[in-house]
């Protein structure tokens, strides 16, 4: 910093904001979720619940899975995106924002039109002979998977579509001249050049995963719970605001701590600045 | 008007590394001053604390009789030409040579005249309109210059300001900044890598190696006397030849300074020469036409490196070949032990 | 990427068969939408028996819809004008940082990954703890606190292609950091900032989870109104609305590549 660059000033705005806006409601979240049980307790407290417990166990797997579909899904779509002739790339990448900047709402409002009974699903299956009645997959883990992943898919292709433009053509180019056969380019020059992307963009469909609400809260169903489900119901049906409270600061920590950890180590942050 | 510029006992740190290590050196008013070095000498940092963009660890800048220690940039009354120019690419280049004028609350009466002036001195007085994306990159480092002195500031910085050009304009823009500056009278602390540059432009060259400035002097000094190994080889071509008990080995010659080290001998200095008045005898081991010189390099009885001669091809009764034995002498002219740093 | 699909002449059509399944995977959950919502009937059926525009004259007069809609304009305006600076300020700011420059940028983009519920509750804690009630002020806040990020990753992608010597020059020749700021860096990251506030417009206008938790009763914005009407009712014109909202997406995705493409 060199003097009188105004650093300092440029910071305030950003600083009020996040102090007002971020760092006091978390606070706030704490403070509520220790009033009962003190700090230690505050994170054994929701254990205690059989509800909560099982909704931990259920959101942990649903994000690993989520995790995994996108994952493929995310590399092919990316690389795709590379190798698709141009016009078809326009589509690709048009197609892609316009997910990524509809409403997370009306998508999700969008997925309850496809799945649930004499929907759109159900209305395909039955023109085309495939079944006569119900697919039943509204509000159940095999149709909220999907479009979860609908909803994560452009955080995953635009990290490792980053690292795929980022490939030199020159080890390409020389690839080609040793000789080297397409699969194994393939295998040893473009996968592994997409490794951090990727994996940038796996932490953070993960961690985005777990904190998931809108779309689990439609879709889930009754008997399919997540953590943020769960502390929702706490919060606006029950107003039991320090149980959901305590449950937060267990979400909450997950998430920033799985979050810092993916930031110091795989550098997220320098992969979203490259969009 | 012209001031003068002293830096004393500088040293400046970059995150852990030392950058700057006791760099003294005075400037007098009115000069041009190339610092001259290899990347990683210290030779842009020396530049950037003196246009206040770098922090100082220790030492003091002084311009005149004013202190700029912990000044701020904008306050220090220096012009500074950045290597890209730095072109204000949303403004034209009328609005870029005012630019500083405006923070400097001057009447809009005078401020255009002196853009106008400005763009005189730099012999494009009809481009004031144009944007500067328009401009060729020879006329974008004379627009950087206007911008520069449009406010007569009392030190002009200006870093590897030929670097973008190509070779036939750098020369010419090497004549023009000297015009420039000598018609301005303003001191002129330059930065460069490219010797010929740095000799054919300045008054003063100081050689900066590892942070350290070695030697301070005029063109012709620092390459007819260079003070250390480093600045003979850094400066041309140079032979470096052992000195014991006061003689420079193989020519037997008289050496001033130190009775044990090392002198040098330019490739120009050594003569051939027929048997009789030779004092070395070599053997050519190559040769390299280069139009207006040859270059040959041979082996000398008694010397322990290669040396190299530079001759003028048609002074030669015949072009030597390899394998030819050849006659050696020194043209004449003061030899000095380098000092050992 | 010529170079590239050149190299993998094979591996091309595989993949872009495979990603254009997962286009049309993309598109279904919209284009069901559109259907349904000019459907003439008063259930959701699909294929709709009949199409009408009845759904979307209904929304456009019902003043309930339409109080939703302004109260959302007025929220994420509000919301925006707040994130502007911040991003902005962020991008700016962090650039001239040298030191603690990766922490802060870390606490920057923290609001993009923290989960947007325990904001909400943690937003209405704290305004509960300073005595007062969470309404559209808190609102206004917790979604510029999400839309600063995008606004700092927009303002720094268009920063990155401006030298920063420019800086420099300027204040070299004599002007003070917030001349600076006016004459050289902002007039060119405008159009970047431009096509920020548009994109944090959208952020804010769509955004669900503080508004239904946050917004007072009678105060709804549209997807508080959105969510509430499809949790209790099954009628075609939510899908009108929805379709309306993707309409104006897609307008709001325009003009922001508008404003942010580099002249040429």
């Amino acid at each position: 910093m060199w003097d009188g660059s105004g650093a300092r000033w440029l910071l305030v705005p950003p600083a009020v904001l996040l102090v007002l806006g971020l760092a006091g409601p978390l606070v706030a979240v704490v403070v509520a979720g220790s009033a009962g049980h003190g700090p230690a307790g505050m994170f054994a407290e929701p254990f205690r619940s059989g509800l909560f417990l099982r909704a931990v166990w259920r959101t942990l797997w649903m994000s690993a899975l989520v995790t995994a579909c996108t994952w493929v899904a995310g590399v092919v779509y990316a690389v795709a995106l590379g190798l698709a002739p141009v016009w078809l790339g326009r589509v690709l990448s048009g197609v892609l924002f316009l997910t990524f900047w509809v409403s997370l709402l009306v998508r999700t409002y969008g997925w309850v039109l496809t799945l649930q009974p004499a929907g759109a699903l159900d209305g395909l299956a039955k023109a085309l002979h495939l079944s006569s009645g119900d697919l039943g997959l509204y509000q159940t883990t095999g149709g909220l998977i999907p479009a979860m992943v609908h909803i994560m898919l452009p955080y995953m292709v635009l990290p490792v579509y980053a690292s795929l433009r980022a490939i030199d053509p020159a080890h390409l180019r020389a690839a080609r001249s040793l000789g080297a056969s397409e699969p194994l380019i393939v295998r040893k020059v473009v996968l592994p050049a997409l490794r951090s992307g990727s994996a940038a963009g796996a932490v953070i469909v993960f961690v985005m995963s777990l904190g998931f609400y809108v779309t689990p809260a439609f879709l889930g169903g009754p008997n399919g719970q997540l953590v943020s489900v769960v502390i929702g119901t706490e919060f606006g049906r029950l107003q039991n605001l320090g149980g959901a409270a305590a449950m937060g600061v267990v979400l909450l920590a997950a998430t920033l701590g799985l979050y810092l950890l993916a930031d110091r180590f795989l550098k997220i942050s320098d992969q979203w600045e490259r969009f | 008007m012209s001031v003068s510029v002293s830096i004393t006992a500088l040293i400046v740190h970059l995150s852990g590394t030392r950058i700057l290590d006791q760099v003294d050196l005075i400037v007098p008013a009115g000069s041009f001053v190339t610092l001259l070095g290899p990347s990683g000498s210290g030779k842009t940092t020396t530049l950037n604390v003196l246009a206040g963009f770098a922090e100082t660890t220790s030492g003091h800048v002084m311009l005149g009789d004013r202190p700029l220690d912990g000044l701020p940039a904008s306050k220090r009354d220096i012009g500074f030409v950045f290597q890209n120019y730095a072109l204000f690419p949303h403004l034209t280049v009328a609005q870029n040579v005012e630019f500083p004028l405006l923070a400097r609350k001057i009447p809009k009466e005078r401020r255009r005249e002196l853009v106008a002036g400005a763009l005189e001195l730099v012999h494009l007085p009809e481009t004031g309109p144009r944007p500067v994306r328009s401009l060729s990159g020879g006329q974008q480092q004379r627009i950087a210059l206007a911008r520069a002195l449009v406010f007569s500031p009392s030190l002009l910085l200006l870093d590897e300001p030929l670097a973008a050009l190509d070779k036939q304009l750098r020369e010419a823009m090497q004549i023009e900044l000297k015009r420039i500056q000598r018609e301005t009278g303003t001191t002129t602390i330059a930065v460069t890598h490219d010797q010929a540059e740095a000799l054919s432009m300045s008054d003063l060259v100081a050689i900066m190696n590892g942070g350290r400035i070695e030697q301070v002097g005029s063109p012709e000094e620092v390459y007819r006397r260079p003070a250390t190994r480093f600045v003979a080889e850094f400066l041309g071509e140079a032979n470096l030849l052992e000195v014991r008990s006061g003689r420079v080995e193989a020519f037997g010659l008289p050496v001033q300074g130190a009775a044990e080290g090392t002198t040098i001998i330019r490739p120009e200095d050594l003569v051939l020469t027929d048997a009789a008045t030779a004092t070395v005898k070599a053997t050519v081991t190559g040769v390299v036409y280069q139009g207006s010189r040859l270059r040959l390099s041979a082996t000398a009885d008694g010397c322990t490196r290669p040396l190299v001669v530079t001759a003028v091809p048609g002074e030669l009764p015949e072009t030597p070949a390899a394998g030819d034995q050849i006659g050696l002498r020194h043209r004449g002219g003061e030899l000095r032990t380098l000092q050992a740093v | 990427m010529d170079e590239l699909r050149a190299t993998l002449r094979r591996t091309a059509p595989v993949v872009t068969t495979a990603a254009c399944l997962i286009v049309v995977f993309l598109l279904v959950p919209l284009l069901v939408i559109l259907p349904v919502s000019f459907s003439a009937g008063t259930f959701l059926k699909f294929p709709p028996s009949a199409l009408s525009t009845r759904w979307f004259s209904e929304v456009f007069t019902d003043p309930d819809w339409q109080a939703s809609f302004l109260q959302s304009l007025k929220v994420a305006g509000v919301a925006t004008v707040l994130a502007v600076p911040a991003g902005t300020g962020s991008a700016l700011g962090l650039r001239r940082v040298t030191r603690g420059r990766r922490l802060l940028r870390t606490v920057l983009i923290a609001p993009m990954v923290i989960p947007q519920l325990v904001l909400a509750l943690g937003l209405y804690l704290g305004v509960q703890d300073l005595g007062g009630t969470a309404g559209v002020k808190t609102l206004m806040l917790g979604q510029a606190v999400l839309a600063a990020p995008l606004v700092y990753l927009t303002v720094s992608s268009g920063l990155a292609s401006v030298d920063p010597a420019l800086s420099r020059a300027a204040q070299s020749l004599g002007h003070r950091w917030p001349s600076v700021l006016l004459r050289v860096e902002l007039p060119l990251v405008a159009r970047s900032i431009a096509g920020a506030a548009v994109l944090a417009f959208g952020l804010c206008f769509d955004e669900s989870v503080l508004s239904y938790y946050l917004s007072p009763p009678g105060q709804e914005t549209l997807p508080t109104r959105i969510w509430l009407q499809a949790s209790q009712q099954a009628s075609p014109a939510i899908a009108a609305v929805s379709s309306l909202v993707i309409g104006l997406a897609i307008a709001l995705i325009g003009l922001s590549a508008i404003l942010t493409r580099r002249k040429s």
